[in-house]
C-alpha cells in the first residue's frame, strides 16, 4: 500500500514538474500563445502575445478571444472553434486580429485541444504566427501573376516558352490560333508542332539561345497542316534562366507575323525590280536633273548615248545641261512653263551632243521644288525635225514652183495677150481706114504702135529669160566697173528710142570704185531708163544719172540716182512698182515685168532699189530711181 | 463707126474720180480689169454704187472674169484679143439699151 502511495505521490510530482516544464514553454515561447475555455474566453497568454497585441496581462484574461478580430474574422470564430474542440488539432487557420494600437495583421492560428482524463474539453492552446507581410507579398504576387497572364493572353504576337529540351511548355492564344492544326500543343516538341518534323530544325534561334545563353533571331516559314508555308515569322528566342540566374532551364520564343510585311516588301522588291528594267530598258531617255544648276543627278543608259555618252556615269560626271542649250533662254522657258502648268508635254528643244553635235529633244518633265529636281523623259526628234524642215523647204520649192508657172502664165494670159491684142486692133484700123483718105494718114501711127508693141513682146522675151537666169542661180557675181556698164546702157536706151527726142546725162563725183555685180546689171540700168522714156509725155526726155559714193550701215556704196522728168509714179504704186512677181496680188499689176527685173537683178547683187518723187511732194515731176550697189 | 468723144485712164482710181466730178456721165465705159492702184472691178462697183444704171463694158484677156464682171453689174464682156467690130458692136448695143 505504502508502495503505492508512495508511486502516486510520484507521479503528482512528475506531473507538477511537467506541467512546470510545459508552462516556462508557452510563457517563453517565441510565438504568441494562448490558452482558451471552451466559451473561447482568454484563460493564459504569454509574454510574445503581449507583445504582439501590445496589452497588458490583466487587460487581457477573462477577455474572448473574438474581441481581438476583425469582424469578417469574428464571425468565423464560433463555428470554426467547435470544430476545433471536435476534432481536437487546427492548423493555419487565419484570422485578422486588431492590435491595441488598431492596426490590422493576419495571423494563421495552430491549436490542440485539451481534454481531462474522462475525455471532456479542458482547455484549448493556441499558437499563431504574423503571416502579415507573406500575405502581402502574396497578394502582390497575384496581380503580378494576373497582370503578366493578362499580358500573356492579350499580346497579338505569339509566346511559346520552352523548356530545355524544346518541349512547348507554355503558349500564348495567339499561337493556339497559328497552330489550331497541330491542338494539343502543350507537351509536344516544337519542331512537331510547328513544322510536323520529327526532328529539330536546322536553323533554329531557340537551340542558339539554349546553346550560346544569349538572344537569337532568326526569320523562319510559318507553316500550316502539311508543312505549307503560309507566311513568314521574325521569330526571337530568349534564354529563359532559374529563379536563382544561373542555369538555363528553357528558352522563351517572342514570334511575330511578318507574312503582310514580307509580301509587302516583295511587292516592293518586285516594283523596283520593274521600274528599274522599265529605266534601264526604255526606249525613251529618263533622266533626273537639279533646278537649281542644271546637273544631272541620274539618268538611264538611253538618255546618256542620246547625248553622246557611252555611260551614264560618263553623263552623270560630266554632261551640265545649262551649258548644252543652243538657245540659253529656252530652259528658263521651260521652267516657267513647268512651274506655272506643273509639267510639261512634248516641249521640243535644242542642244547639243558631248561633241557639239545639234540635237532636237522632245521633252515631258514635272518639277519637284522642294527637292530641287526635275524629272524628265525625252525622245531624239532630230529626224523628225529634219523632216519637217525639208517638208517645209519642199512645200516652199513647190509653192515658188507653183508662182512661177502661174506668174509665167499670167504673162501669157495678160501681158503677151494686150501686146498681141494691140497690134491686133492697130491692125485692123489700118484695114478699115486704107479705103478712107482721110484716115489713111493714121495708118503711120497704127505701124508705130505695132512696133513698139513687138519691142514691148521682145523685151518681155529677153526679161523673163533673164529672171529665169537668176532664179536658176546662174548668175555670175563678180567686179564690175558701174560707170562703164552705165555707159553702154545709155547707148543702147538712145538707140531704142531714136525715134524720140531723148537726153541722158551722167555726172559722178570723183573716181567710182567699182561695184558688186554681174553680166545683168546692164540689164537693170536699162530697164530704168526704159521706164523713165516709155513714161513721160514730154517733147524731150531728160535723164540724169548722178554717181557717188555713199556709207550705208558702216559699209561702202555706190549711189545710182536715175532722175527723169516722166509722168511720175503716184505713191500708193510707189510701193508695188517692183513687187510684179510670184505671189502678188496681180489685178493691179501694170504691163511688163521691166522693174520687178530691176529689183532681182540689184538685190541678186546685196544692192537695193527705191524710187521716190524727184521733186519732192509732186509726183507728176518725175521719178528718181536710187540704186545701191556695195563696193568691191 | 460712129462719132462719139473718148476719154481714157490708166489706172481705176483716176476713172472713178473723173466719174464722180465729171456732170457730163459718159454713155458707155469701157474698162480693163488689170490696172495699178484700183483694178477694174473695185472700180466699176465705185461707179456703180454712184449709178447703178452706168453702161460698162468689161474687157480682160482672163475669161475667168466674164462671169464675176457680168454678175457685179457689167452690161458685156469683152475678150482679149477682139475684133473692132466686137467692140463697136457691143457699144452700139449698150447705147441703144
Amino acid at each position: 500500500m505504502y508502495e503505492i502511495l508512495e508511486n502516486t505521490r510520484d507521479n503528482i510530482l512528475k506531473l507538477r514538474e511537467l506541467k512546470k516544464r510545459y508552462k516556462l514553454f508557452y510563457e517563453y515561447a517565441p510565438l504568441p500563445y494562448q490558452s482558451l475555455d471552451e466559451n473561447v474566453n482568454i484563460i493564459d497568454i504569454n509574454q510574445a502575445w503581449l507583445d504582439f497585441f501590445g496589452y497588458d496581462k490583466e487587460e487581457v484574461i477573462g477577455k474572448c478571444f473574438g474581441e481581438f478580430l476583425v469582424l469578417k474574422s469574428r464571425e468565423l470564430l464560433n463555428s470554426r472553434f467547435s470544430h476545433f474542440k471536435e476534432v481536437g488539432v487546427i492548423q493555419d487557420v487565419e484570422y485578422e486580429i486588431v492590435k491595441k494600437d488598431g492596426i490590422h495583421r493576419n495571423i494563421w492560428l495552430d491549436g490542440r485541444i485539451e481534454y481531462d482524463k474522462n475525455g471532456n474539453f479542458t482547455q484549448a492552446h493556441c499558437f499563431f504566427k504574423d503571416i502579415t507581410d507573406r500575405k502581402r507579398i502574396e497578394n502582390q504576387l497575384r496581380s503580378s501573376k494576373t497582370f503578366l497572364s493578362n499580358v500573356f493572353t492579350s499580346i497579338q504576337d505569339g509566346i511559346s516558352i520552352l523548356d530545355k529540351d524544346l518541349n512547348i511548355i507554355q503558349v500564348n492564344p495567339i499561337m493556339e490560333l497559328w497552330y489550331s492544326h497541330s491542338m494539343p500543343i502543350l507537351g509536344k516538341k516544337c519542331y512537331e508542332v510547328y513544322y510536323e518534323r520529327n526532328k529539330p530544325c536546322e536553323i533554329c534561334p531557340s537551340l542558339q539561345a539554349l546553346r550560346s545563353g544569349q538572344p537569337a533571331y532568326e526569320v523562319v516559314p510559318k507553316t500550316g497542316p502539311k508543312q505549307k508555308i503560309t507566311g513568314w515569322l521574325d521569330l526571337y528566342s530568349f534564354p529563359l534562366l532559374d529563379e536563382e540566374g544561373g542555369q538555363i532551364i528553357g528558352v522563351i520564343e517572342y514570334v511575330r507575323d511578318i507574312s503582310e510585311r514580307m509580301k509587302a516588301e516583295q511587292r516592293l522588291r518586285d516594283s523596283e525590280i520593274k521600274y528599274k528594267y522599265l529605266f534601264e530598258n526604255a526606249q525613251v531617255g529618263l533622266y533626273w536633273s537639279r533646278i537649281s544648276d542644271g546637273k544631272f543627278i541620274e539618268c538611264n543608259e538611253i538618255f546618256a548615248k542620246l547625248l553622246g555618252y557611252g555611260t551614264r556615269e560618263g553623263l552623270l560626271e560630266d554632261y551640265i545641261a545649262t551649258e548644252h542649250y543652243v538657245y540659253p533662254t529656252k530652259r528658263n522657258e521651260m521652267l516657267d512653263a513647268i512651274r506655272k502648268n506643273k509639267e510639261i508635254r512634248d516641249s521640243e528643244i535644242l542642244v547639243t551632243k558631248r561633241d557639239g553635235t545639234p540635237i532636237w529633244l522632245s521633252i515631258s518633265a514635272r518639277m519637284f521644288e522642294k527637292e530641287n529636281r526635275i524629272e524628265g523623259a525625252v525622245i531624239d526628234i532630230t529626224k523628225r525635225k529634219k523632216a519637217e524642215q525639208e517638208l517645209k523647204e519642199s512645200e516652199v520649192r513647190y509653192k515658188k514652183a507653183y508662182d512661177k508657172a502661174d506668174f509665167y502664165k499670167d504673162l501669157l494670159a495678160h501681158d503677151v495677150s494686150n501686146i498681141f491684142n494691140n497690134i491686133n486692133a492697130s491692125i485692123q484700123l489700118i484695114e478699115i481706114w486704107k479705103e478712107d483718105s482721110e484716115m489713111l494718114r493714121n495708118n503711120g501711127d497704127m505701124i508705130e504702135i505695132i512696133k513698139q508693141q513687138l519691142e514691148r513682146g521682145a523685151s518681155l522675151v529677153s526679161n523673163v529669160r533673164k529672171h529665169s537666169e537668176i532664179e536658176e542661180g546662174d548668175i555670175l557675181v563678180k567686179s564690175v566697173d558701174v560707170i562703164k556698164v552705165i555707159n553702154e546702157s545709155i547707148k543702147n536706151v538712145l538707140s531704142r528710142f531714136h525715134y524720140r527726142e531723148i537726153e541722158i546725162n551722167i555726172e559722178k563725183t570723183n573716181e567710182i570704185p567699182n561695184v558688186k555685180g554681174g553680166d545683168l546689171l546692164i540689164d537693170a540700168f536699162e530697164n530704168i531708163l526704159i521706164n523713165g522714156a516709155l513714161h513721160n509725155e514730154n517733147d524731150m526726155i531728160r535723164i540724169e544719172v548722178n554717181v557717188s559714193e555713199v556709207y550705208k550701215d558702216a559699209e561702202k556704196f555706190v549711189k545710182l540716182e536715175f532722175k527723169d522728168n516722166g509722168i511720175g509714179i503716184i505713191d500708193e504704186r510707189k510701193k508695188a512698182i517692183f513687187e510684179r512677181n510670184y505671189n502678188k496680188d496681180k489685178s493691179t499689176g501694170g504691163m511688163g515685168i521691166g522693174l520687178s527685173l530691176v529689183k532681182t537683178i540689184i538685190n541678186s547683187f546685196d544692192g537695193q532699189v527705191r524710187v521716190d518723187n524727184r521733186v519732192m511732194g509732186d509726183h507728176t515731176k518725175g521719178s528718181i530711181f536710187i540704186v545701191l550697189l556695195k563696193q568691191w | 463707126m460712129g462719132d462719139y468723144s473718148v476719154e481714157f485712164f490708166i489706172n481705176g482710181k483716176d476713172a472713178v474720180e473723173n466719174y464722180r466730178n465729171h456732170s457730163e456721165k459718159p454713155k458707155v465705159i469701157i474698162m480693163d480689169y488689170r490696172m495699178p492702184v484700183m483694178n477694174g472691178l473695185d472700180a466699176m462697183n465705185e461707179i456703180l454704187e454712184i449709178d447703178r444704171n452706168t453702161k460698162i463694158i468689161f474687157a480682160s484677156a482672163d475669161t475667168a472674169m466674164k462671169e464675176l464682171s457680168i454678175s457685179k453689174g457689167a452690161t458685156a464682156f469683152l475678150s482679149k484679143p477682139f475684133k473692132i467690130e466686137e467692140l463697136i458692136y457691143l457699144i452700139n448695143k449698150a447705147i441703144k439699151e
